[in-house]
C-alpha cells in the first residue's frame, strides 16, 4: 500500500515511538519481526509529525535513529501530534464543513433539507460526482449526534438536525496550557488548544514542567475507553502483548481505577478479574485493543474492596508470585540517621512514606515500617537513602540480604574499576 | 471517541484557509504558507492538492468558497467532559476566575465529568503538595501569573528554606510544575541570578506598577548551566527498561554495548544534581556512573559511607 501521512489506528506508531523515545539505540536492522517497509514508512511518518525531535547518529551496526525530548524545556507535548494525524475520506472533510456551515446558524433541518442545501448551495461550482448519497449523510449525523457535535429531535415522523451550542472558553487560556500538558487525557485539552488564536496560545505558554513523563499519552485513547467502562460499570475486555515473547492474550476485566507513576511515567490499569476472582495490575503500555462490554453489577463492592487492599500497595503490585488470592503481607523496616543540619531527611521520610509509617526515634534518627504485598517495591526508594541507613530488615529474610548484597556490589562496582585504574597509572610510570 | 478526524491538524488547518478564503486573501502562496504552518512539513502534498483540484469541494478555482460562516464546531462531548472533570480538580482555581468558572461550571451542568479523582491515582506523588484550597497562595499565584503576562516584575515577601524572612524584586518568567512534588515554583530572575521560588514560601507579592522585566528567554537567565553524566545500565532485573523509562523526560542518547549493557548519557540542569544522584542510586548495582568523575565521586562518597554504616 502506498505510504500515507495520515493513518488509520496507532498500534504500530506506539511500538515505534517507545522504541525510539524510550530506548533509542536500535538500527534499522535492528527492529526484529518488522518489515523494512514498515520501519521506513513508521519513521517517515514519525519525522514529519515530530519535526524537530527525530535526531540519528551514526553507530557499527548502521544509522540509529531516536526521539530526543527534554519535556522540562518544550511547552507542549509533542507526542500529542500523533492523535491528530487520523486519516479521513473526502467525503469526510466536505461534509463536515458543509454540515457545521448550514447549521451554524441554528436552525433545524431534516436530511432532505441538509441534502438539497449540499447539492444547491455547497457542491455549486464542483463536480456533481461528489453529492453524498443519503445513507452517507445519515451516518456522518449519527456519527456527529455520537460526538456530541449535533443533536436531533423528531417532530411527528420528521427528523430535525441541529448544532449543539458553543462552550465559552474565554479565561480558560492558561487552565488549558496547564491541564492539556498535566490531566489524565491532556490530549483532549490540547485539541481545545488548538481551536485557540494563535497570539493567545503564545502568551499561555507561561508553564514548564518537572519531571514531565509523556510517553503514557500515547495511549490516551486506551484511558478514555477506560474511564467510560467505569463510569458505566462495565466489563472491558483488554488484549495484551507479552514483552518478553511477543504473545498476545486477552483479559476480561472489571476496571477500578488507574494507577501512574510520577516518577517513572509507567501508567497500569488496576481491575478484578471475574474469572479467578482476584485484583490486578495490567500495564497500558503493553494494551494493544480494548473492547467495552456488558455492566457488571459488582462494582461498587469491588471497588470498596480494592479500597481496603490499597492499603497495602506501595507501587502496583497486589501479590506476590502471582499468588492471587493471597493476602498475607509483609513487614519492611528500616531506620536513617541524620545530622542537625539535615532535618530535611526526616521530612524527606514523612513525604514519601506512602502507606507506611515514619517514627521519630530521636533527633538524628528515624524509622520507617510498613506492611506491603511486594516489599520487593520499597527497595529502590529505600536505596535512595543509601549513605544514612543504619538498620534494615523484612519479613522476607532474603529481601534484607539482598539489600545488603547489594550494596556491597555497588560498591565494587566502584572500587575494582579504581583497581584497575591504579595498575594502569603504574605502569605509565614505569 | 479520542482518535477522530474531528480533532486533526488538517480540519483545523483547512478551517484557517476557508478563513482566508472567506475574507478573499486567499491565494496559492498563501494556502501554502497556512498549511507549513498548520499542519505536518509534508502536509502540503495533500491538502492542497485536494482543495486545488477539488477533490475537497470546500474551496473554489478563484480561491473564493461557498462555505458561508467562519468555521466553527462545538466542543464534542469528550471536550465537555474532560472540562468538567477539570472544573473539580483544586488547581484550576489558580488560573481560572471565580466568575470564568462559575459560568463553565453552568455550561457543563448536563454533562458527567470524564473522570474523578477515584479514578486516576498518581501513587508515588509527594505528599506535601503546595496548599491549593489557600486563599492567600491562591493570590500570590494569579499575581505572579499576571506579572508573567504583563512582563512585569514583583515584589515578594519570602520566607527562606530554614525560615528566614526575605523581601526582594524578581523578575518571573515562567512557573515550573513538578508533579511528583505537586508543587510551582517560578523560573526567575532576582538581581541578575536564576533563581527557583516556590510559591509556597511567597507570604505575600505585588506587582510593580513602574518596572517591566525584557523579553527574557529561558537561555537568557544567568546561571542555568546545562551539565550531562554518563551511565552504565546492566541489564538485570529488567533494569534497562527500568532506567530508560524513568529517565525518558532527559534530553538523552542511549548506546547498546553489548547483549546486557547499555550506555546512557543524559543532559541536565546543574540544579538537579543531588536529585538525580539520589535516583541513581535507587537502582543499585544495575546502574554505574562513569562520568563525570565529580559524579561519580557523590556516589562513591555515599556508597562508602553506607559501607562504613554497615560495618558497625
Amino acid at each position: 500500500m502506498a505510504y500515507s501521512e495520515l493513518i488509520k489506528n496507532l498500534d504500530t506508531l506506539r511500538t515505534y515511538i517507545r522504541s525510539f523515545y524510550i530506548y533509542g539505540f536500535k538500527t534499522r536492522d535492528q527492529f526484529f519481526g518488522k518489515s523494512p517497509r514498515t520501519y521506513d514508512d513508521e519513521k517517515r511518518r514519525l519525522e514529519n509529525y515530530l519535526d524537530g525531535y527525530m535526531t540519528f547518529r551514526p553507530d557499527e551496526n548502521g544509522k540509529v535513529t531516536f526521539l530526543s525530548i527534554d519535556s522540562r524545556h518544550t511547552t507542549h507535548n509533542p507526542l500529542y501530534k500523533i492523535f491528530k494525524a487520523k486519516s479521513f475520506t473526502a467525503m469526510d472533510i466536505s461534509l463536515h464543513f458543509m454540515l457545521m456551515d448550514i447549521l451554524a446558524d441554528g436552525s433545524k433541518k431534516t436530511l432532505n433539507q441538509l441534502l438539497d442545501e449540499i447539492n444547491d448551495t455547497y457542491l455549486n461550482d464542483f463536480s456533481s460526482e461528489i453529492l453524498p448519497e443519503e445513507s452517507s449523510l445519515r451516518k456522518k449525523l449519527k456519527e456527529y449526534e455520537e460526538l456530541g457535535l449535533i443533536s436531533s429531535e423528531k417532530d411527528g415522523k420528521t427528523m430535525f438536525y441541529f448544532r449543539n451550542p458553543m462552550t465559552d472558553l474565554d479565561g480558560l487560556e492558561d487552565a488549558l496550557s496547564f491541564f492539556s500538558e498535566i490531566a489524565p487525557c491532556g490530549v483532549t485539552g490540547s485539541f481545545l488548544y488548538d481551536k485557540l488564536p494563535g497570539d493567545i496560545q503564545k502568551n499561555s505558554e507561561v508553564f514548564q514542567f518537572k519531571h514531565h513523563y509523556i510517553t503514557s499519552s500515547i495511549e490516551s485513547d486506551f484511558v478514555e475507553q477506560f474511564f467510560e467502562a467505569i463510569r458505566e460499570h462495565r466489563y472491558l475486555t483488554i488484549e495484551q502483548r507479552r514483552a518478553e515473547d511477543d504473545r498476545t492474550f486477552p483479559n476480561e476485566v472489571i476496571p477500578l481505577m488507574i494507577y501512574q507513576s510520577t516518577q517513572g511515567g509507567r501508567m497500569y490499569l488496576m481491575a478484578y478479574r471475574p474469572r479467578g476472582k482476584y485484583f490486578l495490575a495490567l500495564r497500558f503500555d503493553y494494551i494493544i485493543g480494548m473492547t467495552t462490554g456488558g455492566e457488571y453489577a459488582g462494582f461498587e463492592q469491588k471497588r470498596a474492596e480494592f479500597e481496603e487492599l490499597r492499603r497495602h500497595i506501595w507501587g502496583v503490585a497486589l501479590k506476590q508470585n502471582k499468588k492471587h488470592n493471597d493476602t498475607t503481607t509483609v513487614h519492611v523496616t528500616f531506620r536513617v540517621h541524620f545530622e542537625e543540619e539535615e532535618k530535611f531527611i526526616y521530612q524527606r521520610l514523612l513525604r514519601e512514606k506512602r502507606c507506611g509509617t515514619v517514627t521519630l526515634l530521636d533527633d538524628n534518627n528515624a524509622q520507617f515500617d510498613a506492611e506491603v504485598f511486594d516489599p520487593q517495591e520499597i527497595i529502590p526508594w529505600a536505596r535512595s537513602f543509601i549513605c544514612r541507613i543504619t538498620y534494615f530488615d523484612c519479613s522476607e529474610k532474603y529481601i534484607a540480604r539482598r539489600f545488603y548484597g547489594d550494596i556491597r556490589k555497588m560498591n565494587r562496582l566502584y572500587s575494582e574499576e579504581d583497581v584497575e585504574f591504579t595498575e594502569e597509572a603504574d605502569d605509565a610510570v614505569q | 471517541m479520542l482518535f477522530s478526524e474531528i480533532y486533526s491538524a488538517y480540519y483545523n488547518t483547512v478551517a484557517s484557509i476557508i478563513s482566508c478564503s472567506q475574507q478573499g486573501k486567499l491565494d496559492s502562496d498563501l494556502l501554502f504558507k497556512i498549511v507549513k504552518e498548520s499542519a505536518f512539513p509534508e502536509s502540503f502534498m495533500t491538502i492542497g492538492s485536494a482543495l486545488e483540484t477539488g477533490k475537497w469541494p470546500l474551496v473554489k478555482k478563484d480561491y473564493s468558497t461557498n462555505i458561508q460562516n467562519i468555521p466553527t464546531m462545538p466542543l464534542s462531548i469528550l471536550q465537555k467532559r474532560w472540562l468538567k472533570a477539570l472544573c473539580n480538580d483544586k488547581r484550576i482555581r489558580l488560573f481560572v476566575s471565580d466568575e470564568v468558572l462559575e459560568r463553565l461550571k453552568n455550561q457543563l451542568q448536563d454533562v458527567e465529568a470524564l473522570f474523578n479523582e477515584n479514578d486516576y491515582y498518581l501513587y508515588d506523588k509527594y505528599s506535601d503538595g503546595d496548599p491549593y484550597d489557600d486563599f492567600e497562595y491562591i493570590k500570590n499565584f494569579r499575581t505572579v501569573l499576571e506579572a508573567i503576562h504583563q512582563k512585569k516584575t514583583i515584589c515578594v515577601e519570602y520566607t527562606g528554606r530554614f525560615g528566614q524572612q526575605k523581601r526582594f524584586t524578581c523578575a518571573p518568567y515562567k512557573i515550573e510544575y513538578s508533579e511528583k512534588d505537586d508543587k510551582f515554583r517560578i523560573i526567575s530572575k532576582v538581581k541578575n541570578r536564576h533563581s527557583i521560588l516556590n510559591v509556597a514560601r511567597i507570604d505575600s507579592c505585588e506587582l510593580t506598577e513602574t518596572s517591566k522585566t525584557d523579553d527574557l528567554s529561558e537561555e537568557d537567565l544567568p546561571n542555568n548551566r546545562r551539565t550531562s553524566v554518563t551511565l552504565e545500565i546492566y541489564n538485570e532485573r529488567k533494569a534497562m527498561e527500568r532506567v530508560m523509562l524513568a529517565f525518558a523526560h532527559f534530553e538523552k542518547s542511549a548506546v547498546q554495548i553489548s547483549d546486557d549493557v547499555y550506555q546512557l548519557t543524559l543532559n541536565y540542569d546543574s540544579f538537579d544534581e543531588t536529585e538525580l544522584v539520589v535516583r541513581v542510586l535507587s537502582f543499585g548495582p544495575m546502574v554505574k556512573v562513569l562520568e563525570p568523575p565529580s559524579f561519580r565521586n557523590l556516589i562513591q562518597e555515599r556508597i562508602s559511607k553506607q559501607i562504613e554504616l554497615m560495618k558497625n
